[in-house]
This record gives structure tokens, sequence and C-alpha cells, in this order.
């Protein structure tokens, strides 16, 4: 009986000595892992802090306080001096339908691509996807001049020329310019390649005995399948899209036409109003965070290349 | 009419020689077993069949069709892969009603044929379920439910039961059978399990490195395998196989094979005569070796190496002169490992081959 008792006392001992020992092997990385965190997040924090300074703060001696010390919730709604004022809808509706089209284009030009070079026999197959391969290689200052070059030829030959310009098709100041360069991607075909190579196959001999041909199979057997990768895409060619700076502002000179990093940024060069533009940084920001909490599974799946499944 | 006849079939990959000019007859109704080793060409056979791959060389007949150029959905015919291929993401009932949705029929029908075909294999209740929620035997007959409901001329099957327990493929094995009769098709089956060949396949062909060893019954290839290929491959434990060489004593024919000289039937000898074979493998049965057999019996005696018992028999390995033979014993028997031992063969049951070609001498 007692000697039971021991063993008992004893076992429930060492399991909770495992516990600590766990955590004490822990504590380096979670500390690593806090220590990044808190220098990631801080721009953040200060840019979310400055957000709500009033402008009287930014003006005094010294560094702006740390600390939101008024909490000026004007800089965000008041109308005639907050974010709400300045064409900031308009900016995040630009963004929004900018990065829309880029991610619907995206997502169906990878499929079909993803779905040859997994699926097809083809002579240059291999050949042909290096190519595209590479192109994930080429920086996008190295392409940016010859893309505008062409947006701008676009442009001129959709106004000038009749039989084009009833389209009211515009390559400089309009939507079609803004996401032309980013409707497909190496990226995006590799991302989706690498799932579908996943896919028995088998699963696609059986659809094409049943008579299903490549888009139908595409569309009944290897989308859904590959709905996370497709999630995953989506979520990166959106975050990309949104993100942009240097192309929205090369081509796009029209106020109307400012994607909202654009516009918050000559909203900043407005010196005077520089705690509106702090909550116009953040009010750009807040459908990112939103998204990326929304699909963070989605996101990690991506970063770790199909290694993980779920 | 749904014969399947193979004609002259070759499939190169590359180097590779998948199936080697294969040339064979699948009767209407048949169920016609491919046999042979992991990568001998079963699938690839089948698949060349189905449409799936194109043969190198050689034509595929359909009843009385050349099908070699017809696209696969157009040969009347349904495939059961190894791996069964279902659908995950969708539910039992979608997963066989998805042949049928390509098919131009109704609603209704297509909802009455996939009613049918759960009904036969006994799965009417599993319908709303996703493949994940399956287990190996119910993913099976899922499996078989989008082949037959669609009510083809032909089933080609590629190890349909290699993923199940044992247990479960004996039941399988029988359902199968049962199935076949009912549809009154063509089924094509290939296995690498030779119990399933013998038990199942009316006929049977072994296939080796691509190549075709033999064709027939299954009782016929396993009482007068062509080739060794075939007398080592067909049965377990395997045929015993010792290397011999012909002779003579008193005059008569015999072969001489660890140690022991073995009077051949006449119309063995005549044959072994004919075809001037040096060189000779001699192969038994295991089951042809008995610790007493009624005269004439030839006797081998060695040392007791191994004895493997099995419940109903056992197996028993016996060291002769450098060479070891097998012998099925049965369980009532008490056989000690190390003791000297005598086993006796019935020359009728003496299987002569060629050392060099192989190939088999006798009737
Ligand atoms: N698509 C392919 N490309 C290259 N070689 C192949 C291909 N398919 C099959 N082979 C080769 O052809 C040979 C026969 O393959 P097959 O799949 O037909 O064998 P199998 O008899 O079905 O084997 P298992 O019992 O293991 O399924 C093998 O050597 C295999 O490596
Ligand atoms: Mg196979």
């Amino acid at each position: 009986m007692t000697a039971v008792a021991g063993a008992t006392a004893r076992k429930n001992a060492s399991r909770s000595s495992g516990v600590v020992r766990r955590w004490l092997r822990r504590l380096p990385a979670y500390t690593l892992l806090i220590v990044c965190s808190v220098i990631l997040l801080f721009p953040l924090y200060v840019t979310a802090v400055f957000s709500l300074h009033p402008l009287t703060e930014f003006l005094k001696e010294g560094a702006p306080s740390l600390w939101p010390s008024f909490w000026q919730w004007d800089n965000y709604f008041a109308s005639g001096e907050g974010v709400s004022d300045t064409p900031v809808g308009r900016y995040l509706f630009n963004s929004f339908v900018m990065s829309t089209v880029i991610t619907l284009g995206q997502l169906i030009t990878a499929t079909l691509s993803a779905y040859a070079f997994a699926f097809l026999k083809f002579p240059g197959r291999n050949a042909l996807f290096v190519a595209f391969l590479a192109t994930m290689m080429v920086p996008l200052e190295v392409s940016i001049i010859p893309n505008f070059q062409t947006m701008q030829w676009l442009d001129a030959h959709f106004t000038e020329q009749a039989w084009l310009s009833w389209t009211h098709i515009r390559f400089i100041d309009g939507f079609p310019g803004l996401v032309a360069p980013f409707l497909a991607t190496g990226f995006g075909t590799f991302l989706l390649r690498q799932y579908f190579m996943t896919i028995p196959r088998e699963l696609l001999d059986a659809a094409e005995m049943d008579g299903y041909g490549h888009l139908r199979t595409l569309i009944h057997v290897v989308m859904p399948l590959g709905k996370g990768a497709l999630a995953t895409l989506a979520i990166f060619a959106f975050l990309q899209a949104w993100n942009q700076y240097l192309w929205p502002l090369l081509v796009t000179n029209d106020p109307n036409m400012r994607t909202v990093q654009i516009g918050i940024a000559a909203e900043a060069a407005n010196i005077s109003r520089i705690n509106v533009a702090f909550a116009g940084t953040i009010m750009a920001f807040l459908p990112m965070l939103l998204l990326v909490v929304a699909f963070q599974r989605y996101l990690v799946r991506g970063l770790f290349g199909g290694s993980v499944k779920g | 009419m749904a014969r399947v006849f193979f004609e002259g079939i070759t499939k190169r990959f590359g180097d590779v020689y998948a199936v080697r000019d294969l040339t064979l007859e699948v009767q209407d109704e048949e169920f016609f077993v491919l046999l042979g080793p992991s990568g001998c060409g079963k699938t690839t056979a089948l698949r060349i069949v189905a449409g799936l791959e194109e043969p190198s060389e050689g034509d595929i007949h359909i009843g009385d069709r050349v099908v070699t150029e017809v696209p696969a959905k157009d040969r009347d015919l349904a495939m059961v892969f190894q791996n069964y291929a279902l659908y995950p993401h969708m539910s039992v009932y979608d997963n066989i009603a998805f042949g049928l949705r390509m098919r131009k029929h109704s609603k209704d029908e297509i909802d009455r044929l996939v009613r049918d075909a759960v009904a036969t294999l006994g799965i009417a209740e599993l319908l709303k379920r996703k493949p994940g929620q399956l287990s190996g035997g119910q993913r099976q007959r899922v499996a078989l439910g989008r082949a037959i409901v669609r009510r083809p001329q032909v089933f080609l099957m590629d190890e349909p039961l290699s993923n199940l327990d044992s247990k479960m493929r004996v039941q399988m094995r029988s359902e199968l059978i049962r199935l076949h009769r009912e549809l009154g098709a063509t089924f094509i089956y290939v296995t690498h399990d030779q119990v399933e060949a013998m038990t199942m396949g009316a006929r049977l062909a072994v296939l080796n490195e691509g190549r075709l060893q033999q064709v027939g019954t299954p009782q016929d290839v396993y009482d007068r395998p062509e080739n060794l290929f075939v007398a080592a491959f067909i049965g377990s434990p395997a045929m015993n196989l010792l290397d011999a060489e012909p002779a003579q004593v008193d005059g008569k024919a015999c072969v001489r094979a660890g140690g022991v000289d073995v009077a051949l039937p006449d119309a063995l000898a005549k044959q072994l005569e004919a075809s001037g074979a040096s060189s000779l493998v001699m192969g038994v049965r295991p089951e042809h070796l008995d610790l007493s057999v009624k005269e004439p019996a030839v006797t081998f005696e060695g040392k007791v190496d191994l004895v493997e018992s099995l419940g109903s028999e056992q197996h028993i390995t016996v060291a002769i002169n450098g060479n070891s033979l097998i012998a099925r014993i049965a369980a009532s028997e008490k056989i000690e490992h190390g003791a000297s031992f005598q086993l006796a063969v019935a020359p009728q049951h003496v299987q002569l081959f060629n050392a060099s070609t192989k190939e088999r001498i006798g009737p």
C-alpha cells in the first residue's frame, strides 16, 4: 500500500520536474522569438501611437512621446482635418480593385500553366519551366522601365487610334496599366505546380477514362484538391499587390487613380499633417492585417512549400 | 462481344522495356488474370488497354474494333486502380456518379444507376460519406461501384485487393467472383499474388520483365510450368529445383540430381533424349516429397535444417549434398531439427527443364 503510494508520489514529482525541464529547454528559443517580435513590431507600434498624437506633439522640442498622451481620434475621423477627409476612401478602393484583379489574374494564369507543367507532356516542357523559374530571379527594378515604356506605347495607341479609343482603356492612369505586368508570375506557376505534382496521377487517369477533358478535370478534380495552394497563392498575390509602391507611382499621375500607398505618401509629404499621415498608414495597413490573420495558415503553408500538409 | 486482344504490344519508356511483344487473347466474359512480380509490366499492360498509355508498337483490339487510336473514354471499359483513386473531396455518391455526369444521363437516371450499384455492393448507407471516412474495404467497394455503375463491357483491375488485410482480401475475392458472374463482363485482373491468380482466374498469364511466360488455366500452369521462371514463381513454398544431368542406369534413362539417380517415366525419357539437353534442372513440388511413397520411388537423404509448423501442415527444409529440399509434411509427424531424414518422390512427379534454355522438357 505505502509502497504504491510512494511510487505514485515519485511519479508525480518526476512529471512536474519534467514540465519544468521542458520549459527550461525551450527558454532560449522563446526568448529569441520574443526579441524578434519586439524588434519587428516596434515601428508598427510607433506608427500607431503617432497616429493618435495631436500635431503639436511633433512641433515641440525633442522626440514625440512613445505613449499616446491625448488619443486624438480626430486624426482618423474628423471632417476637415482627419484621414476621412482626404480621398482615402478612393485610394483604398483603387488599391482594392487593383489587388483583386491582380489576384484573380494570377489565379487563372497560374492554375492553367501549372496544370500544363504538372500533367501534360509537351516538347520543351522542362526548358520552359526553367524559363518561368528564371523570371522569379529578375527583380522588379529591372523590368520596370521596359514595362513602363510598354504601357506608354499601349496608352498612346489606345488614346490616339480611333479603332481603339472608343474602348476608353487607359494604360496610364487606368487600372489596366496598374495590373497588366502582374497578371502572370513565375512564382504562382511554381507554387501551384509543386502542389499539383502531389496529386496522385490515378485521379486524373480516372477522370480521363470517365470522359473529362483537361478543362473539366482542372475544374472538378485539380482545383478542389488544390484549394489550399490556390488560397496561398491568392493571399500572397493580394499582399504583394497591395503593398506595391514604385509601379503605381509610375503609371498614375491622376490623384483619382492613386493607390492607398501612394496616396498616404503624398499625404505624408504634406508635413503639416504628419499625424494624419500616420493615421493613413494605419488605415492602409489594417486591411492587410485582417487578411493575414484570417488566412494565416495558408501563408504559413505557402512558406513551407508544401512540406507541411494540413 | 468484348474479347480483348493484345497484338504484338511493346511499350518502351526511354530505354526501359515495360512490355515486350505481348500477344494475348482474353475471351469474351472471361475472368483473366495477369500475374507477375513487381515491375514486370502488369500495370503498363493494363493502362495500354485502358487507353491511358499508348503502345510503342502493336495494337489493342476490343471486340471487333482496333482501339489503339480510340480515346480512353470511348473504349467502353472501366478501371479499378490499385490505390482506388477516389476523389477525396467528393462524397461516395458523387464519386460513383462522377463518370455518369459526362455521359448525358438524366438526373433521375444517374440516381437510379448509383443506387443500383451501391445495392449490389452493399454500401448504400455510405453514400454521404467522404472517402477519408471509410475503411479500406469500404473504399474498395466504392472504387468498384464507380466502375460497375457505367456497365462497361470490360473491367480492368489493378491489384484491387493489395491494400486490404488478409481476411478482407479473402472476402473480397469471393465477392469479385460473384460480381463477375452477375455482370457477365470481361475482367482483366492484375495481381502479383498467386493465391488470387489461382483462385480467381479462369485463365492466367504469367509475365516477367515485360515478356509473356505462359498462358493457361491455373491448374495447367501449376502442373506444367513451361519454364524455370514460372516453375519457381508459382507455388508456395516454391518448387524445389536441383541441378541435374542425364545418366543411364541398367540401360534405362534417368537423371542424376542431389547424388541420386532418378529413373524417368518412358515418355519423359524419350523427350529428354529428343531435346539433347546436357545440363538439366529437376523440379519437384514440396507436396510431392513425403516420408515414404508407394513404389517405385526415389529417396533423398539429408539432415533437417528447418521446421516451420503451420498448424495444418509443416514445411521441412532438408539439406542434401549441398542442396536443400522443402517438403510439405502432415502436421502429425514428429520431426526434429538436425535429425537425419529421408524424402521420397514418385518419378511421375519429377519435372525437367533444360538448364541452358530454361524451357520445360516433357509432356
Ligand atoms: N511512366 C513511366 N516512365 C518510365 N518507366 C516506367 C513508367 N511506368 C512504368 N515504368 C517502368 O516499366 C516497368 C513496368 O512497370 P509497371 O508499373 O507496369 O510494373 P507492375 O508489374 O505493375 O509492377 P507492380 O507490381 O510493382 O505494380 C518498370 O520497370 C517501371 O519502372
Ligand atoms: Mg502495378
